[in-house]
């Protein structure tokens, strides 16, 4: 494995670690004060900390020791948890997500300095009160009472080089219990004979009998050779008598992520296949399917289960998400003064990994946007009646095959009547266009809408949203809002499990057989000719339960040939698209209604306009999946469609 | 005395630009190495330091809190400081 190759790994259980320990305390400031809660914040930030020192990040490793020792301090209840406390150790994990960012090249390192002090600070053991205790622990040790053991431990010049520091692993030992008895200072040599490269001190710990050798051992696993280690002066125990609890953790492996996508690539080759099987034997005549028709179910069960398990490989819980935001309202709260109470619920809930990874965005825009325009500044929300401190509410659900992601605030509402003044002002609508209030809050995702008095850096740019909403469509999903003036707003994005496969509506148009995003589909429906309203020679509406819906064929959207051109002679597909509203897509038939395996034109062809990927059908046929979007929106739009209804 | 004073950050880099400096101040005789804004210091510092002590006629260190901690911390106090370390 190259060293790039390991330094990767390392940053990856950085994220993972940065992750847990930020779980670990927010869960503490939740209450949750335990011993594995704050076991799992130490862990992790000691993890980075050897890893920093193991590639030579001096900057990083030497945070990490003070914030580790600091750590350590409340693991062993010297010193007390309290809300004061908990905001400097999560302003000190964001510090350590900013060195590891350095590290990894992506800005400069931070100034760290006062938060050193202010961690030194709040430790137990500092300057008089530290060497008192140092005393008492020395004379304790050299009674030899409780198990106590000797080490020396000399590190050479190597154990100095590429950014290592002999005295952070000194201090893990201190760190485990172990008393420093004196350091030999006799190899020091006056300055003409001094070699900076050199080792010349040696120390004597003495080390409490609850201590293994193997713990002592790996405080100087990173340095190996070029760090003497000798134990002696009593037998250090073969095993702690009372290790710490660790919850025990599932096995795991770390898999690269292109053999993982080469398996979802082939388990949908395998989806189609086992559908080409099945329709292959249907056409042979319904005694050979029925000779292998328990065989045929058996085999489409495994394909679903191997499918479902393969797709479960990638999926993450979306709190590697979540845990981002409490970082992003620290920064809030500084830049807007709000500060915000976060509720987060369905943390463990699992979608695919690219969907979370293209999640990040849109979440912090929608969160930004929901301190900097909808929590209310205190003084205001005091005299509305409400607690000075505003809520966020995060969630996530599954239901009905798709994740239901809810960013909830208890701020002022949606104000109706100002947006649709500003969107008269900006010429989004005429300024007599009648719109229920939903399509008033609709209007909130316009391109270049916003309603801030002022640009901040928070947000009134007015590009936020419609950045949200483009995200969530290229993610196959939607969103949608919920706001209750004076009681706050909910944006709801509705998100597909996975990239890879969808769900599925194969209709006929002419000659193509043509997929329809069940996303997007409300209902479906053969209407009676007195419900269609002509307008002009091309162009018509439906009457759906009194409203009216325009028609788009979808034969003239893609070129088909032969088609059904009436609607009243072939089938409506009611559809939501996010641009254009509610539209009625016009096909001859509906054939089937399935999962189908995704494949990007993109990669295998080209973009095209209204064309969202292809999928292989059970026959063998490409099939391609309607941009039901685009393709509306294309056809109203851009054909001037709605000025002529 | 001639003063030479210490960064905020004493690490091996900092010690070794440190040598020749110390040694040809330590030629003129005494010193007193300055590293009240020592917010941070390693085991290469406090070797220099030592053999600072050690050469000609010696040197006096004035050490920030943090350097004095930890002298104490490892074992160091009494090689690198006059006073007593406090009890």
């Amino acid at each position: 494995m190259k060293f790039e190759d390991i330094q990767a790994i390392f940053f990856a259980e950085c994220d993972e670690a940065l992750v847990a320990a930020e779980q670990g305390l927010v869960a503490c400031r939740d209450g949750a004060q335990d011993d594995d809660t704050v076991n799992a914040v130490f862990r992790g930030v000691h993890s980075i900390k050897g890893g920093a020192g193991a590639f030579g990040y001096g900057a990083l490793q030497a945070f990490t020791h003070v914030f580790e020792t600091l750590l350590s301090d409340v693991r062993d209840g010297t010193v007390p948890i309290t809300a004061p406390l908990l905001d400097l150790m999560l302003r000190a994990l964001d510090t350590v997500s900013d060195h590891v960012g350095a590290a990894r090249g992506l800005g400069a390192a931070p100034d760290d300095i006062a938060l050193i002090a202010e961690l030194n600070a709040a430790m137990a053991r500092t300057g008089d009160d530290a060497f008192a205790a140092m005393l008492d622990d020395i004379v304790g040790a050299l009674h030899g009472d409780d198990g106590t053991w000797i080490v020396k431990v000399h590190p050479h010049g190597g154990a100095m080089a590429n950014g290592s520091e002999p005295l952070l692993m000194l201090r893990e030992i201190i760190d485990l219990g172990g008393v420093c008895l004196g350091c030999d200072t006799g190899d020091v040599p006056t300055l003409d004979a001094f070699d900076p490269g050199a080792g010349y001190l040696t120390w004597r710990f003495a080390m409490p009998g609850a201590v293994t050798e193997a713990t002592v051992r790996d405080a100087f696993d990173y340095v190996g050779d070029d760090c003497s280690v000798t134990f002696g002066d009593g037998a250090p125990p073969a095993k702690a008598p009372q290790a710490p609890a660790v919850s025990p953790a599932a096995p795991s492996i770390r898999i690269d992520l292109a053999k993982l996508d080469t398996l979802i690539d082939a388990v949908g080759e395998l989806v189609i296949a086992q559908a080409m099987m099945a329709q292959r034997l249907g056409s042979l005549g319904a005694g050979t399917y029925r000779a292998v028709s328990d065989e045929l179910t058996q085999m489409e069960a495994l394909t679903r289960d191997i499918q479902e398990t393969a797709m479960a490989i990638r999926a993450q819980p979306i709190g590697a998400v979540f845990s981002r935001v409490p970082r992003i309202l620290r920064e809030l709260a500084d830049s807007t003064g709000k500060r915000v109470h976060l509720v987060v619920s369905g943390e463990s809930t699992e979608l695919d990994k690219t969907v979370i990874e293209r999640l990040g965005e849109p979440l912090t825009h929608l969160i930004r946007n929901a301190v900097d325009h909808g929590i209310e500044p205190a003084e205001t929300r005091i005299a509305a009646g409400k607690p000075a401190l505003g809520t966020l509410t995060l969630s996530a659900e599954h239901k009905s095959g798709r994740i239901l992601i809810r960013i909830g605030d208890d701020g002022r509402g949606i104000d109706r009547a100002r947006v649709r003044a500003k969107a008269i002002e900006r010429g989004v609508i005429a300024a007599d266009a009648v719109l229920s209030g939903e399509e008033i809050d609709a209007l909130i995702f316009a391109p270049g809408f916003s309603t801030a008095p002022a640009i901040t850096n928070v947000s009134g740019r007015g590009v936020g949203l419609d950045v949200v909403r483009q995200s969530v469509k290229d993610l196959g999903g939607r969103i949608t809002i919920e706001t209750v003036p004076g009681s706050g707003t909910t944006f709801t994005l509705a998100l597909p499990l996975t990239l890879a496969i969808s769900d599925g509506m194969v209709v006929n148009v002419g000659d193509q057989t043509l997929v329809v995003p069940l996303a997007n589909v409300v209902e479906s429906l053969r209407p009676a000719p007195r419900d269609v309203k002509a307008l002009g020679a091309h162009r018509a509406m439906i009457d759906v339960r009194g409203q009216f819906v325009p028609i788009v064929p979808l034969h003239l959207a893609v070129g088909a040939v032969g088609a059904v051109e009436r609607a009243e002679l072939g089938v409506l597909i009611v559809v939501e698209t996010e641009s254009s509203g509610t539209a009625a897509l016009l096909v001859d038939a509906i054939c089937d209604q399935r999962q189908v395996v995704i494949k990007s034109l993109d990669t295998h062809f080209r973009a095209v306009d209204g064309v969202a990927g292809a999928t292989i059908l059970g026959d063998g046929r490409v099939a391609l999946i309607v941009d039901v979007d685009r393709l509306v929106t294309r056809h109203l739009v851009e054909e001037n469609w709605q000025a002529a209804a | 005395m001639p003063t030479i004073s210490l960064p905020a950050r004493c690490d091996r880099a900092a010690a070794q630009a440190l040598l020749p400096r110390l040694i040809a101040a330590q030629a003129a005789g005494g010193l007193i190495i300055d590293a009240r804004d020592c917010s941070q210091i390693g085991q290469a510092m406090l070797q220099v330091l030592i053999s600072a002590r050690r050469t000609g006629a010696g040197a006096v260190i004035e050490g920030s809190a943090h350097v004095r901690d930890t002298a104490r911390l490892f074992g160091l106090f009494a090689q690198l400081f006059d006073d007593a370390a406090p009890a």
